[in-house]
């Protein structure tokens, strides 16, 4: 076997939180390139706050992050941005009063101008629905189109691990089936994503692996499927029976 | 009631209207993309004003020699502003910031009254007695330099919000600061060009204003709630319905003039910011979303 490419994101008894108090405790966990990670667990047991600590978005308290090889526990969220991280927050996050073309040129700001032309080019040619809509307001999109509009702004850096916080909250079924098909495009295209869903079952059925936290700590770790069938896990978190777990993978 | 009073009118209203632009535009900008209301705004446009003054009257300058003078120490003052005193400030600061620019705001303005007095003063330049004939109205050659400054000044504002990399990225954290951050877009550096840009223009304002009207150290004070109002009445952070309703308002403001006591049109401002938001909360063109 050839020497194995470093995991692209590894966290070491990673601690993070707000004010004076860590939210997320001694967090480890390896995630395999070209996977989809998805990170389930009651509301407040920490998710999103993981994910805004590995874009850097808040305080460090303990531990480390390692991306890529290397360590990048004291790095800005824009130095991050540059070495391959993409975070999409929850909730809205696009230019409401700019057009989808505007949206994008500022999705390639951290390039060069030519780099971000192509950039754009590539995403366009990733999210065609995006360039039905090119001349559209973002605000006027609809949600599923604002939330693929927003992954495609995020991609334009050509990330190589693409952080999702819930990308399909308040979207129609129908929106939220095209975001899932997206995220899996995102996939197969070589990024590595993580992803925090309130639809856990559309969720586990894209992902390879299911984190669960409760508490700020891991509980659980393991082959999204299995996660999913859990007999534990669906009783307290994902509520439902195993006849809706759709295949994983497809 | 004759025709060429009225129009004589509608051009003091334009000019006033214009100024008012100048200085809204920059606290909405500012406001805009900082979450800050910044109350010492007026007393640039009083410093500027001074500035000009001094600099035609005492280090013999000329008008396009005081006008580019003062813009240029603006926009320096409103970087160094940025550097040293809003730059700490996040968004959750919003007591705080205002505190710090109020109290900024007394101490510049007694500055000013300490070092000059209340005195009032002309400015004279090389164009003061000069005039131009449009149609029926004669108008002071310095009035309709004021209108070409301020027009000036927005074409260019505009080219810069709806051109340039750097003020799409203005707009974008005006609009959505999570999706600035999430494309990368540094908030310092927007929030410090900002600022700039925000006092530039009311230093502008400034120098177009002192060769028209008298100038004292009070001038700006009494002139920033104005300008909130107006900010108001445009909707707060939405540069373009900060220049509209200040021209409006000047106009209205200028044909009160011509029938009402001076009470009733230092008031007009108020009456309609107080109708605006009974009538649409967010202004008569919405909220930060169209900077």
């Amino acid at each position: 076997m050839a020497m194995a490419e470093p995991p692209i994101l590894e966290l070491k008894r990673l601690s993070a939180g707000y004010l004076d108090e860590p939210i997320v405790r001694a967090i480890d966990l390896t995630v395999p390139r070209r996977t989809i990670t998805t990170l389930i667990g009651p509301n407040g047991a920490g998710k999103s706050t993981l994910m805004r600590a590995i874009y850097g978005l808040i305080r460090r308290f303990d531990g480390a992050i390692v991306f890529d090889g290397e360590d990048i526990s004291d790095a800005k969220p824009i130095e991050r941005l540059r070495r391959g991280i993409g975070f999409v927050p929850q909730g809205r996050c696009n230019f409401p009063g700019m057009s989808v073309r505007e949206n994008l040129e500022l999705g390639g700001y951290t390039l060069s101008r030519g780099e971000a032309r192509a950039a754009i080019e590539r995403v366009l040619a990733l999210f065609p629905v995006l360039r039905q809509r090119f001349d559209v307001l973002a605000g006027n999109l609809s949600g599923g189109e604002q939330q693929i509009l927003e992954m495609a702004m995020v991609m334009e850096a050509a990330p190589k691990l693409l952080l999702l916080d819930e990308p399909s909250l308040g979207l129609s079924p129908i929106n939220q089936e095209q975001v899932f098909e997206t995220i899996r495009t995102i996939r197969d295209g070589g990024v590595t994503v993580m992803v925090v869903e309130q639809n856990a079952y559309g969720a586990l059925a894209i992902s390879d692996t299911a984190v669960v936290l409760e508490l700020g700590a891991k509980r659980l770790e393991g082959p999204a499927r299995s996660i999913a069938t859990d007999p534990r896990v669906r009783a307290t978190y994902l509520g439902g029976s195993t006849e809706d777990v759709a295949e994983p993978g497809a | 009631m004759n025709v060429d009073f009225v129009l004589q009118l509608l051009l003091n209203g334009l000019i006033l209207g214009l100024i008012y632009a100048l200085v809204a535009m920059g606290l909405s900008l500012i406001f805009g993309v900082l979450e800050i209301v910044n109350f010492a705004h007026g007393e640039f446009y009083m410093l500027a004003a001074m500035g000009c003054y001094f600099l035609t009257a005492g280090a013999g300058f000329g008008y396009w020699g005081a006008v580019v003078a003062v813009t240029a120490v603006s926009v320096c003052v409103g970087f160094v502003l940025y550097e040293v005193l809003l730059r700490r400030l996040g968004g959750r600061d919003f007591e705080r910031s205002i505190l710090l620019t109020l109290g900024l705001s007394m101490v510049l303005q007694n500055g000013a009254l300490y070092l000059w007095t209340a005195t009032p003063r002309m400015t004279t330049t090389q164009y003061t007695y000069e005039s131009v004939v449009l149609g029926p109205v004669q108008a002071p050659l310095v009035r309709i330099l004021a209108v070409v400054l301020a027009v000036i000044s927005f074409v260019s504002l505009y080219l810069v919000l709806h051109h340039t990399r750097v003020g799409k990225a203005m707009r974008g954290v005006a609009q959505n600061r999570d999706a600035a951050l999430m494309v990368g877009i540094d908030p310092r550096v927007v929030s410090r060009l900002a600022v700039a840009v925000g006092v530039g223009l009311s230093g502008v304002a400034g120098a177009a204003l002192a060769p028209v009207y008298s100038v004292h150290p009070l001038m700006g004070f009494a002139f920033l709630f104005k300008a909130f109002a107006i900010v108001i009445i445009g909707g707060l952070g939405n540069v373009a319905g900060a220049a509209i309703a200040a021209v409006a308002l000047g106009i209205l403001e200028s044909l009160a003039s011509g029938f009402f006591s001076l009470v009733v049109v230092d008031g007009l401002a108020f009456v309609l910011m107080i109708l605006v938001l009974l009538v649409r909360p967010h202004g008569l063109f919405g909220g930060g979303v169209r900077v």
